[in-house]
């Protein structure tokens, strides 16, 4: 190929690339979406780049066994190079809150590990609260001034039970002989309709040690695989260049018992969420039975805590009014799967002395308050969620006698 | 799990490799150790069909020994019908009976698609004519049969490979180190063509703008047409790069399935370059036969109308076995026009030299495949017409349409790529070019597309 083409296409090349930058750096890179999608942009753009001029300019020259050799060691060394940068900076800034209670702000949720964190620092309490972000506002101060005993809240974005299962032998790890008397575990329908183990990608590596070899080896796969994806790089940059956008994304803050506190949202954003919520849950699917796997992970919380003397109240967190009746109001589905849940733990009852559970999912003194006690369809502000723990008082009072009577 | 796929390139075939090279350390283990991993791979995509693609295997291989080719060619056909045509003709049929108010309708399946019933069922048909016209004789040992069937790297969308080729490498895999770094190299190709032509080039096709009213004019059309017929080209090329490269490091050799078709200069030399090995099956296997037998009952002086019908039913067949929809069909058909047309003028040979000839044939290509891509009858009226100039140039009502030109990129490399006629992975890393800084590029494409693959990324041949 000529001189003059060569120049030709560098320009055209080099050109292409302005292009792209200045038109997005004309525009609100702050956006996530924005961001992502520019940086997806860049890396193809110069991918391209790179690829054309490898093909144009590049030439060899004889090729030999020796030669083979040396060349095989240069595409390891490449491939291997990638591959593990990527993984180093996912271990490093940790983006998805994977692996530690990470010095930088995470792109999601994820509060597991800055829990443990503080979990680790307090002595054994009294009571445990588990679940969801449903259960953020569930106060362990109050919980303590009411009823007098000490609480942490250990719930977590997006908990199911296979949290639940590997926390509660974190906690039994660390009580020594002192374990908790009472779990309270906010649980919802669709943690028996099935086992979400994809949130096993969030499990603190703490909680691995704890876990069976196939929900290790899922675990472990799901982490290599986030750290070799290029939502990490993108999502690493973002939080760190555009650190003051990201801060603006962070939903929660923690108290050091765990509390977790929402900043407050405005009224619009109010009805956005509460449609939103309606949006994603309305087309609830079939409940023909319920998922064994599920079972069989919350029997074996049960069966622990029990023979640690320790009383387990699972509880449906109420929704608000509007959600109710647009999701699960006249929902066939719906019903059916209460009535199953009903007769599971009815047997449950039975065979479990420790075991407690009260559905709560329409309680109209916290249900009907709608924009004063929820942020959303489904997520309580604190003066909902003191009347929630206010109805579960009696309850968690015979759970706490039943432990101290074994 | 899919080829393109972190868990197959990070686990599934580093763990194959690596059981292979220093488990199977016999010429036998290594065989089974292929035979055993095919039918992981098949298990973990389609743990169902597993028995059916055993039967359909023990089927083709016990009626080649019993000298019952038409008898296993039925049996494979019919797989094939059940399972991919059925519908089809069902819900034809079932139009055609409503149209004369009967009530009586056949039954509608929800069944999947065997993953490669298309593929391995030409590969037992292949075989057992080949068992039958002498050219070698069937094997003896089920086990390479199954394997020789079930090969994980070509399974999902070949290429299609005779018995003879495939079979025998099967049956006796010899590895060695230039070959795996081939295959390396093959695999870096066909991932980066992949994810940063074919792929980027699908962003702007699953785009609003590409639908009906959501572009106008001669200009959309002729551009969502060309976006298509690289896509489908980079996208099917880089799935035989990957492929042959699998294979590869297990030593084994795959066919060739292009050769830059789009280089071509008539419909004739398309074929020859445009997803080979399908061609040369249906070349040898059905072309050839309805040629010979259709000269035998017309006789020599009707040569040309022999050649024009073997051309029209043959393409129509190529159509039909990419899809069970009449659109395929159709496109089918028009290529065999286009053969038809192209032996009816050859008496101009000098007319291919003619740059006007070639881009006339170009447009001729792409205009095909506007019903290779139409995904139902509306969106291809739509299409044509607007390929046709019933709504006019259109060029301002495209720029203002077009709101995401990150695929430009993408177009302007492929175009060059194939200009230049380095776009096959044989000729992107020819062994002349293997230096270390090469090797290095490339195994950082490799693995930059494999971080870019964020779970499974389908190849578009594999639908068929």
């Amino acid at each position: 190929m000529k001189l003059k083409t060569v120049l030709g296409l560098s320009t055209i090349g080099v050109s292409l690339i302005l292009a792209y930058l200045l038109y997005f750096a004309g525009r609100n890179l702050g956006s996530y979406p924005v961001f992502e999608q520019s940086v997806l942009g860049l890396i193809n753009l110069f991918g391209l780049v790179v690829l054309i001029f490898l093909v144009i300019f590049y030439q060899g020259g004889e090729s030999s066994q020796s030669r083979n050799e040396f060349s095989l060691k240069g595409w390891l060394l490449g491939a291997g190079f990638v591959l593990i940068a990527f993984l180093g900076m996912s271990l490093y800034f940790d983006p998805h809150g994977l692996y530690s209670a990470s010095s930088f702000l995470t792109i999601n949720p994820n509060a597991r590990n800055l829990k443990l964190e503080f979990y680790d620092r307090v002595e054994t309490p009294e009571l445990i609260v588990f679940g969801s972000s449903r259960a953020f506002p569930v106060s362990p101060r109050e919980i303590q001034d009411t009823l007098g005993y000490s609480a942490f809240n250990l719930s977590v974005e997006g908990g199911t039970i296979t949290d639940y299962r590997f926390l509660l032998d974190h906690v039994l790890s660390k009580s020594a002989n002192n374990d908790p008397k009472v779990l309270l575990i906010e649980m919802d329908t669709d943690d028996f309709r099935n086992l979400n183990r994809d949130v096993l990608l969030f499990s603190p590596p703490a909680l691995m040690r704890f876990m069976p070899l196939v929900y290790f080896s899922d675990a472990l796969t799901q982490k290599v695989l986030d750290g070799l994806s290029i939502k990490t790089l993108i999502d690493s940059v973002y939080l760190v260049a555009l650190s003051s956008a990201a801060q603006r994304g962070q939903a929660y803050t923690f108290e050091s018992d765990g509390l977790g506190t929402r900043a407050p949202l405005t009224s619009d954003q109010y009805v956005r969420l509460v449609a939103r919520d309606i949006e994603t849950r309305k087309n609830w699917g079939k409940c023909s039975r319920l998922s064994p796997e599920s079972q069989l992970f919350f029997e074996q919380i049960l069966e622990i805590s029990r023979d640690n003397n320790i009383a387990v109240i699972i509880y449906f967190s109420p929704v608000n009014k509007p959600f109710y009746d647009a999701v699960f109001a006249q929902n066939n589905q719906f019903d059916r799967c209460q009535r199953l849940l009903e007769t599971y733990f009815a047997g449950l009852a039975t065979r479990y002395p420790n075991f407690f559970h009260k559905n709560l999912i329409y309680y109209p003194p916290v249900s009907d308050l709608e924009e004063t006690g929820y942020h959303d369809g489904v997520h309580l502000k604190p003066d909902a969620a003191r009347l929630l723990v206010d109805a579960l008082t009696p309850m968690i009072k015979a759970a706490y006698a039943w432990s101290i009577s074994q | 799990m899919r080829i393109a796929s972190q868990e197959f390139l990070l686990f599934f075939l580093p763990v194959t490799v690596g059981a292979f090279y220093l488990l199977c350390n016999t010429q036998q283990k290594k065989r089974y150790c292929l035979l055993f991993a095919s039918l992981v791979f098949y298990g973990l995509v389609n743990l169902d069909y597993i028995p059916l693609i055993f039967l359909l295997s023990f089927i083709t291989f016990w009626t080649a020994r019993k000298n019952q080719a038409v008898f296993g060619i039925l049996l494979n056909l019919s797989a094939l019908l059940v399972f991919k045509y059925w519908n089809f003709f069902a819900e034809n049929l079932n139009l055609a009976v409503q149209a004369v108010n009967s009530s009586t309708t056949l039954p509608i399946t929800e069944w999947l698609l065997p993953l490669g019933i298309s593929y391995f069922t030409f590969k037992h048909i292949g075989y057992l004519l080949d068992v039958k016209n002498s050219l070698y004789p069937p094997t003896e040992n089920f086990l390479t049969f199954l394997s020789f069937t079930t090969y994980f790297p070509q399974i999902s969308a070949g290429p299609i490979s005779s018995f003879k080729d495939t079979g025998a490498q099967l049956a006796a895999p010899v590895p060695d180190r230039s070959q795996f770094l081939t295959g390396l190299l093959y695999i870096s190709v066909g991932l980066t063509k992949k994810i940063f032509i074919s792929d980027a080039l699908g962003v702007f096709l699953n785009s609003p703008f590409n639908a009906v009213d959501g572009f106008s004019g001669m200009a959309g059309g002729w551009l969502i047409v060309l976006v298509f017929s690289l896509q489908l080209y980079f996208d099917f090329s880089a799935y035989t790069d990957l492929a042959i490269g699998v294979s590869l490091l297990f030593g084994i050799r795959l066919p060739e399935n292009f050769n830059n078709p789009y280089l071509a200069a008539n419909p004739v030399e398309f074929w020859q370059r445009w997803h080979m090995s399908l061609s040369r099956w249906f070349q040898v296997y059905l072309f050839n036969p309805i040629s010979r037998f259709l000269l035998k009952k017309l006789g020599s002086e009707k040569r040309s109308l022999a050649q024009y019908t073997a051309n029209l039913l043959t393409m129509t067949l190529v159509g039909f076995w990419h899809g069970a929809a009449w659109n395929f069909v159709l496109w089918g058909f028009y290529h065999g026009v286009l053969l038809n047309i192209s032996y009816w003028r050859k008496n101009f040979k000098n007319l291919e030299k003619s740059l006007i000839y070639r881009g006339l044939f170009l447009l001729s290509l792409m205009f095909g495949w506007a019903f290779f891509m139409a995904p139902d009858s509306r969106y291809l009226l739509y299409m044509l017409k607007q390929l046709l100039y019933f709504n006019g140039f259109g060029i301002r009502s495209t720029l203002s349409k077009l709101d995401n030109f990150t695929f430009l990129p993408a177009l302007l490399g492929a175009l060059l790529l194939i200009i230049i006629g380095r776009v096959e992975a044989k000729n992107l890393v020819p062994s002349s070019r293997r230096s270390f800084a090469y090797t290095l590029i490339w195994g950082i494409f490799a693995a930059l597309s494999v971080i870019l693959l964020q779970g499974n990324r389908e190849f578009l041949y594999v639908q068929f």
